[in-house]
């Protein structure tokens, strides 16, 4: 069961798919397996949670196929539109959370391979605060790291899935990265 | 000379390919300030923290049967079987029936 990114240039292949997906069950599993990793990774580095990842991903797609009847192209591709129900479940999910605040988990169960303890720890410790500045970032920016590092997008491909121009994608990775570089900033001298 | 955000996404773009260190410059390091410097670094730090991760498969097999079996019921439910039209067409003949037997016993009674 291959969940892998679809290669660039395959916009008609999907939108006939996503019309097939309005008639056959078996079209929409197949746009299912082509993004259930994509949303599952933006998820999970928006919360920062597995478990929250996998419910709040199953709840993308159930809303995905409960509203594709009204789905219209319009010109964004259909990752664009998975995209957008993901980020509405995140913030309202964040919103909840303010609401009710829970103790975060700092595990995030991706562990890779055996390393020494304190090296281990501390590098987790860094890694963490830098997740966690990544967070605090407005979710654009947070969508534009995770477009380009954990699934490895063109700015072409993330402009088309962000609705923006190329250029306007290059303009807000800087800006991304000067914001990172503050917030870090201010969290180690406060 | 370009600006530095067309370095930044040429240094991204090898990033992405998975070069780290001065080999990810996209020209010799020493040729960026050093505030230049720090952001090329915190980049390649969001690279390495940012890695893709893979969903649980036994979790990706079974939303895929909810989601299949959903659809599935979806469809059953959108269109209208042909018992569904011939129920349909009972009632709007039998309703046309009822008028037609009304207004003919009122027309009936009135003379």
């Amino acid at each position: 069961m291959s969940t892998r990114h679809p290669p660039a240039g395959s916009h008609e292949d999907e939108r006939r798919l996503v019309e097939r997906a309005r008639r056959d069950p078996e079209a929409f599993g197949e746009l299912y397996l082509r993004y259930v990793r994509s949303i599952y990774n933006y998820i999970f580095y928006r919360t920062g949670d597995p478990e929250e990842a996998e419910d709040l991903t199953s709840r993308v797609f159930l809303q995905a196929l409960q509203h594709l009847p009204r789905f219209q192209e319009r010109g964004l591709p259909f990752a664009a539109w998975l995209f957008r129900i993901a980020h509405n479940l995140v913030a309202n999910w964040h919103r909840d959370r303010q609401r009710h605040p829970t103790v975060p988990l700092s595990e995030n169960g991706h562990n890779r391979g055996p390393e020494r303890v304190e090296a281990a720890l501390e590098r987790r410790e860094e890694r963490e605060r830098l997740l966690e500045a990544i967070r605090r970032l407005p979710p654009d920016r947070q969508q534009l790291l995770i477009l380009k590092f954990v699934e490895g997008l063109s700015n072409a491909e993330i402009a088309r899935i962000m609705g923006r121009t190329e250029g306007a994608i290059r303009v807000l990775y800087h800006r991304t990265l000067e914001a990172l570089r503050k917030e870090l900033t201010r969290e180690y001298s406060g | 000379m370009p600006d530095l955000a067309y370095w930044l996404e040429l240094h991204a773009a090898r990033l992405q390919q998975g070069l780290r260190g001065d080999a990810a410059y996209p020209l010799p390091p020493l040729a960026f300030s050093p505030e230049e410097r720090a952001l090329f670094q915190l980049a390649e730090r969001v690279a390495e923290v940012l890695r893709p991760v893979e969903p649980r498969p036994l979790w990706v097999a079974s939303l895929y049967e909810r989601l299949v079996g959903e659809a599935d019921r979806q469809r059953c439910l959108a269109v209208p079987s042909p018992l569904h039209s011939r129920w349909w067409l009972g009632v709007i003949l039998g309703t046309a029936a009822v008028g037609v037997w009304a207004y003919r016993r009122l027309h009936t009674t009135r003379r």
